[in-house]
This record gives structure tokens, sequence and C-alpha cells, in this order.
């Protein structure tokens, strides 16, 4: 399951109300699943789209839709795109009114097979001439699945990129780059799952969140214009007293990105969340820092959003297009920092759910026996350390010399972090040992 | 007379930088000339947090070793720690052409590079790729296949992998200095080579290296490397935890640890104190021994538990058979054995460097067991390049890897 804590999918937007989320094929009805349970479907339309009658009946989206009974007679696509295709043909007036009147819509589901390769074009083409902006988030099959399914992906990704307004493209094979060597399959899997319901809950918020500065279906619509449609996509969450410089900073570095450059890119997308105790500096600082990846002729649409969920953390999120470079889509996680000081103790996993909001969530330690200030110190991002962050969250003055002795020497150093633990902070502090 | 070969190892430890001049002699043994040491300044828990300071340490203990050695240094091996290395083990394997049916050395390339497409994150390297056994068609414990007939070539890899730009960082230290750097090898595997002899690898080994940034550790069984980790913990945190818990400077915490530092919990008589005289800028004080000793212990229990647990983890440490060697600069610690017996309830000993002649001063001292064992190392790869024999192909491949390293 992924989880998605509801927070981070802002609600009681006009906007929201107007997207849907339609995941096609057996990948995109588990995304819907997942977001399902994740409890987005209070405030978005989330709808299982599949040719495979088992899997929705097993799906718990509320809106489920079969498609090509016909065609396939439910038993889903056996892996051939024209069939998908067929199938969404034959029932392109059911699905003309289930998007009808959305500003947004957002396609997702697993490329190579059968029903998202087939259907996903079609359907965002439906989409398209109900006057919707269309959004595709798909993800490529792994090279080891074979030649055929990679070029079935490829040219499935072809005609969404044609149909669709933007794609945002993740290749399973950069799985490796979220998860440790020896990590299980499951969690594998679900650190990649993860990285696509960030972007979703992301692209929601992009377009759903209420602040001094609002990005609209409007402002989105002449962005992506259909055919010429790439875009880039990263979001990055930090906390401290450099959170603005990290977190673009972060979004910028992740591996997904690092290759490429957003400098061909003629509009970009820049949206900062945080609670009410962002500061102006920060807004600004944060477009320097993405304003020097961009060449002079781009243009930076701003977006700022408050969110006071967020406590401490900022958000960062950037979507570019309007190139002609390759799409593809980027989530940058902290994993590969958490690598460095949890040896194999921590699945990626749990330094993926750094992007919670909520400051109980972002900290995977036993709360119980720690204060306040031991635990603000030993999370997971470094930066926590800086005296900006240190205000806004000691409750009182003791605590504050308490963590500047706790780990002494190696305050400024980096944490050895193990099992959750942070080990810089003397044994018998952190055992409550009675030393007399 | 031909010159004898000499072997550089370098340590570019946490508090100390220790560089070992050894001679191969004729009969192959290794004789140690001189060793150099400079006290270590810009390095954290194993890396380096300040490259001018840290390339000042590796050229004073350098020039050390070449005066104390009366020889010139032009290149050394080097170790390498810190806590973001890790390690796996991987089988990797190879089908060998119909038409030959004999293994060759290409095959033996083939089955390690196939071990080796695992996933590692993008930004690191591999450090070590060590060889644990051969199977040729599905026979199990081959110790050298080449030459062999066979249709399927598998082996069981021992794959150790850190950040690249960390480790490149401790070789542009040594670059700097204008000496090449041959090759790297993993701290608790060079110390492993001294400490540990045949016999002892055959029947299962833990090597504990604890030094002042970083804990190396690495287990033999059927004498083969099974497991290898790094934990950031060491001698630093247990003056830190005596400075923070007896509120004294980190200078006089460090003195005390050596001086005094036990963790024996049931040593001290009741009230007994330790009397630290007053000094510029410190008043002096009395702390009660009991504390100091219930400080150390509760950090050497932890992080004896720590690795117990990761080794439990990945190995049977019921076929660990001679027990725990402990060794590093805080294996000196008073009680550190009856502690870490507890925890791995294994027979434990402090070892310094065996098999090698020189000055007993310092093949004694475990504090020189990683450089030494770097000397050791680089002397069995030297002969394995020659005489491929049990690690086959790992000091080409290793070679290999440092290539990359060099375009830097």
């Amino acid at each position: 399951m992924i989880p998605i804590p509801r927070s981070t999918l802002t609600a009681g937007s006009d906007l929201s109300s107007a997207t849907c989320i339609i995941g096609i094929g057996n990948a995109g009805v588990a995304l819907v699943d997942a977001l399902t349970l994740a409890g987005a479907a209070d405030h978005t339309r989330l709808i299982a789209v599949n040719t495979d009658s088992v899997s929705l009946s097993a799906s718990v989206s509320k809106e489920k839709f079969l498609i090509g009974q016909q065609t396939t007679r439910g038993l889903g696509s056996g892996g051939d795109p024209e069939l998908g295709a067929q199938a969404a043909e034959e029932a392109e007036a059911e699905l003309a009114a289930i998007v009808d009147g959305a500003g947004l819509v957002i396609l997702c589901g697993g490329l190579g097979g059968g029903t998202a390769s087939g259907a996903a074009p079609v359907i965002a083409e439906i989409a398209g001439r109900a006057n919707a902006l269309v959004i595709a988030v798909v993800t490529l099959p792994f090279s080891f699945e074979g030649k055929r399914r990679a070029r079935q992906a490829t040219d499935a990704l072809h005609d969404i990129t044609r149909a669709a307004n933007a794609v945002i493209t993740f290749e399973n094979d950069r799985m490796s780059e979220i998860a440790q060597p020896m990590a299980g399959l499951h969690e594998t899997f679900a650190a990649s799952d993860q990285i696509l319901a960030d972007s979703l809950a992301a692209l929601l918020r992009l377009a759903a969140g209420a602040g001094p500065l609002r990005i609209t279906l409007a402002d989105l619509i002449p962005l992506f214009r259909p055919g010429s449609v790439t875009a880039r996509f990263g979001t990055a969450a930090a906390q401290g007293g450099n959170r603005a410089n990290q977190a673009v900073e972060r979004a910028l570095k992740s591996p997904l990105l690092r290759d490429r450059h957003l400098s061909p890119c003629e509009h970009v997308v820049f949206h900062v969340e945080a609670s009410s105790s962002l500061r102006f500096v920060e807004v600004e600082t944060a477009c320097r820092a993405l304003s020097a990846q961009l060449s002079d002729t781009s243009q930076l649409h701003l977006a700022v959003s408050i969110n006071d969920d967020l406590a401490d953390t900022l958000i960062a999120s950037v979507l570019a297009g309007g190139s002609s470079v390759p799409c593809d889509a980027v989530v940058y996680r902290d994993a590969q920092e958490s690598i460095s000081h949890t040896p194999r103790d921590d699945s990626p996993l749990a330094t993926v759910e750094n992007l919670p909001p909520s400051p109980v969530e972002v900290i995977p330690q036993k709360s119980e026996n720690r204060t306040a200030d031991e635990l603000f110190n030993t999370e997971p991002f470094s930066v926590a350390k800086d005296g900006q962050a240190r205000r806004t969250n000691k409750p009182k003055q003791e605590t504050l010399s308490l963590d500047s002795i706790a780990r002494g020497r190696f305050e400024h150093s980096e944490p050895t972090i193990v099992g959750g633990e942070d080990l810089d902070v003397p044994t018998y502090l952190r055992q409550k040992m009675k030393l007399r | 007379m031909a010159k004898d070969r000499l072997l550089i190892g370098l340590e570019i430890g946490t508090t100390k930088v220790c560089a070992v001049v050894a001679e191969i002699r004729p009969d192959g043994s290794l004789r140690i000339r001189g060793v150099g040491e400079s006290k270590s300044a810009g390095i954290r828990k194993g890396e380096i947090v300040d490259f001018a300071k840290a390339t000042q340490c590796v050229r004073d203990a350098l020039a050390d070793a070449e005066e104390k050695a009366d020889a010139e240094i032009s290149s050394v091996w080097a170790s390498v720690t810190g806590g973001h290395i890790q390690s796996f083990n991987n089988r990797g394997m190879t089908q060998i052409p119909q038409d030959r049916g004999e293994i060759d050395e290409d095959d033996i390339r083939d089955v390690e590079n196939s071990a080796r497409e695992v996933n590692i994150p993008d930004q690191n390297a591999f450090i070590h790729t060590m060889i644990q056994h051969y199977f040729v068609d599905n026979q199990d414990g081959v110790l050298n296949p080449i030459g062999m007939l066979g249709n399927k070539l598998e082996a069981d890899f021992h794959i150790v992998h850190g950040i690249k730009t960390r480790i490149q960082n401790t070789l542009r230290c040594i670059s700097d200095v204008d000496v090449d750097v041959e090759d790297v090898v993993l701290n608790s595997v060079a110390s492993a080579q001294v400490v540990l002899d045949q016999h002892q690898k055959d029947l299962g080994a833990i090597v504990m290296d604890i030094g002042g940034g970083t804990t190396d550790y690495l287990v033999y069984e059927g004498g083969v490397i099974r497991h290898t980790g790094v934990l950031a913990i060491g001698g630093d945190h247990i003056t830190n935890d005596i400075s923070i818990g007896l509120r004294i400077p980190i200078a006089k915490a460090e003195r005390l640890k050596i001086d005094e530092g036990s963790c024996e919990i049931d040593s001290a008589m009741p009230g007994e104190t330790i009397i630290l005289k007053n000094d510029l800028g410190f008043s002096g004080c009395e702390v009660e021994r009991s504390v100091l000793n219930r400080i150390i212990y509760a950090r050497i229990r932890e992080l004896f538990e720590l690795v117990e647990k990761d080794i439990t983890l990945h190995c049977e440490i019921n076929l660990v058979g001679s027990g725990v060697m402990l060794t590093g600069g805080c294996c000196q610690l008073t009680g550190i054995h009856e502690v870490a017996a507890d925890v791995f309830q294994l027979p434990v000993r402090s070892a310094a460097a065996q098999e090698v002649a020189g000055p007993t001063s310092v093949f004694q001292n475990p504090q020189y067991a990683t450089a030494i064992g770097v000397v050791k190392y680089a002397q069995l790869m030297d002969v394995t390049t020659e005489r491929r024999t049990l690690f086959g192909g790992l000091g080409r491949r290793l070679g290999g890897l440092f290539k990359a390293f060099r375009i830097i």
C-alpha cells in the first residue's frame, strides 16, 4: 500500500473537484487503489479502467469501468495494444461521459502491456476533445522484460505524447537508484509506486494549491500545447534553516533529472508549498537557485501555496515543458543520502516517507523516550541542525542546550544513524542509563 | 643484487595517518623497514572533511616514513573506510562456449562481471569483488577453475561498494602529494590479512577493527570473506561520551580514556575517584571511576551489539570457529574482551600483526595493524597478478577500477 497521508492532497479547491485521475490497466488500477486507500478520493475523482474484469472487481476504487466488453469479453488484453485500443474505442461514448466537465485529467498506467499501451492514447484523445488538460503519468517497462515490451511501450508513449498535454514517465530501470541493491521485490516495487503516487500528489497540489500566488489551469494549458509535449517534473521536500535551497537542489539533483537540463524548456512552473511560516526571502532564494538552471529565454511561472499542515517542511516542485527534448519525470527522494549512513538496516522506504509533512512521520524513530529536540536532531535531513530550524522547534531554552551538548564534537558532522537512532548521541543518554 | 621490492601501505585514519614501508624478502616474507606517522586533522569518521589539512597529514606521514625507512616513496596502497561503504554477496554465472569446453581467464572475468550486474546506487563504485567459491557444472568448492572442463561456471562473490566521490577524495589527498596510488583496499580486509592466519580463516573468525572514527568488521567463514561492514562509531565517540557525561573538555576526556578508561562496570571501588589536575583553562576536578566506566561500557556494549546484530543477519555465527579478533586502537581498553565475549558468546582476543618481521614495537601495536595489513594485502595481490591463485582476478579487476579513479 502506498502511504500517502490525506494532508498531502489538498482539499477544498474548486480546481481539484474538476480533476479526475484515471488508472488504466493493471498498474494504473493498482495506483488508483493506493490513492483511494490514502483518501484522495474525497477530493478528486478516481476512476479505474481496465479490460480485465477480475482485476476491476478486486479494486477498491469507487468508480470502475470495464472497457472492451465485446472485444475482450472482460478477459484482459493479453499484452496486445491493438486489443487495448479497440476496447477503448468501443467504449468511446462512456469514456467521453466520464471526462466530461473535468478541467484536468490525469492518466496513469504502466506501458508495455496491452491495456494501458493501447487504451491510454485513445482516452487521452477523448479527454482532449472534451477540452480537458491531459497529463499522463506512466511507467516504462524494465529492460529485462524484453524488446517486444519495450517497443510496445515506446510506440504507446509516442501516441500518448501526441494526444496528451504533458507526459511524465518513470523508467522502471531507474528503480535501482531508489532501492538498495538487495532490497526485497516488494520494497522495490513499493518504492516505485511511491514515486508515482508522490508525483500525482504533487501535481494535484500544484493544480489545487491555495495561496498568494496561484497557478490555474488556464495558466497551464498554454504551457503544454498538445503535440509539442515534453515534461520534466521534480518535487522534493526539505526542512531546516536552509530548506528553500535544499528543496530546489534536491529536486534538480534527483537521479532522473541529473543527466538532463532544464535549460531547453521554455516554460517552467515552479511551485513552492509551505506553512504560513514561509518567508519571502525563502521564495526568493528558491527562485534564484532554480533560475540558475534555466536559460535566459525560459519563462518562469511561480506558484506559492500555503498549507499549514506542513509544519517546518517546504516542498518545491518543478514542472517544465515546451521544448523538443525527450520527456521524463523526476521525483527526488532522499534515499541515496540515507543509504550512506544507514547500512542495510533501513530500507529506502523508511526515508521515502520523508515527504509526508507531519513532523511525527518525518522521523522514523522510537519516539517515546526521546526529547523533542533529540528527535529533531536525528531526522534524516541533515540540514535540520541549522539555527533557524531550532528557533521554530525548540520548546524551551533547556532543551536547546541539551541538544547542543548531546552530539558534542559530532555536532556538525554527518550523523551515524542505524535503525533510526542517532548513534552520535552518547549511549547512556539514549538508553537512559543511570550513571550514579 | 636485485633491489628489494618495497611496498608501502597507507592508512588515513581518524586519529592518525600511518604509512608502513615494507620490503619483500627473497623468501617471500615481509620485513617492515619503517613506519611514518602523523596526527590526523581534517578527517572525521574515516572520511575527509578538510581537504587541505588532510593532505598535509598525508604529506607529513609519508615524509616521516621516507626518513625512518630511508627510502623514497613513489606509490602507495591505500586503505579506505567510511560509513557509506556497504557490502553484499552475489552469485555470477556464465556459460562456457560449446566449442571450447575448457574454462579460461575470460570466463573468470565474465562470471565476475555477471556477479556485478547488480544495481547499486548510481553514485557508488565497486571497491572489491572478492571470490568466495567457484562452481563448475554445480560441482561445489572449486578453488581455481582455469583449465577445467565444464559447460557452466558459477561463482559466489562478496561485493563491496561505496560512494565514489568520497573514495576519490581520499585518493586525491594522496595524489596531491605526488604519490601514485596502486590500489585501494577496505580497512577490514587489510586488517584481517595480518591478524588472521590461514588456519583461522578456514575455521572462521570475526575481525573487528575499532579505530578512532569507525569500526570496520569482517567475517571469515570456511576460508572466504562472508561479510564486511563499516559502522561510523569509534574511539572518538567514547571520548565524546566521556566529555559530555563528566562535563570535561574533549582533550581531557581523551587523556582520561587512554589513561584510566575501562569498561568493567564492577571493578571500581564504591566512591573511588580520579583526580584531574588543573591546567591552563581547566580548573581541575574529581570524577567518579564508576561513572567513567559506565559511560564507556554503555558505548562499547552497544557497539558490539550492533555489530553482532548485523553479522547474525548475514552469516551463521556458529560457523565462526576461532572467535573474535579485536584490533585497532580501542582494543587496548581494559575489560573490552569480557564485554565482547558476553555479546558474541565467542572467545575474544586482541590481535596485532603476525607473521611479519621488523621492530617489535610496530607490529605488536594494534594501532598499526591496518597499515601493515595493507602491505600484506598488496603483497598478496602482487603475487596473484603473476600466479593467479585463490584470489584470481581480483588484482586485475581492482586495477581496472583504479584506473577509473585515476581519471579524476
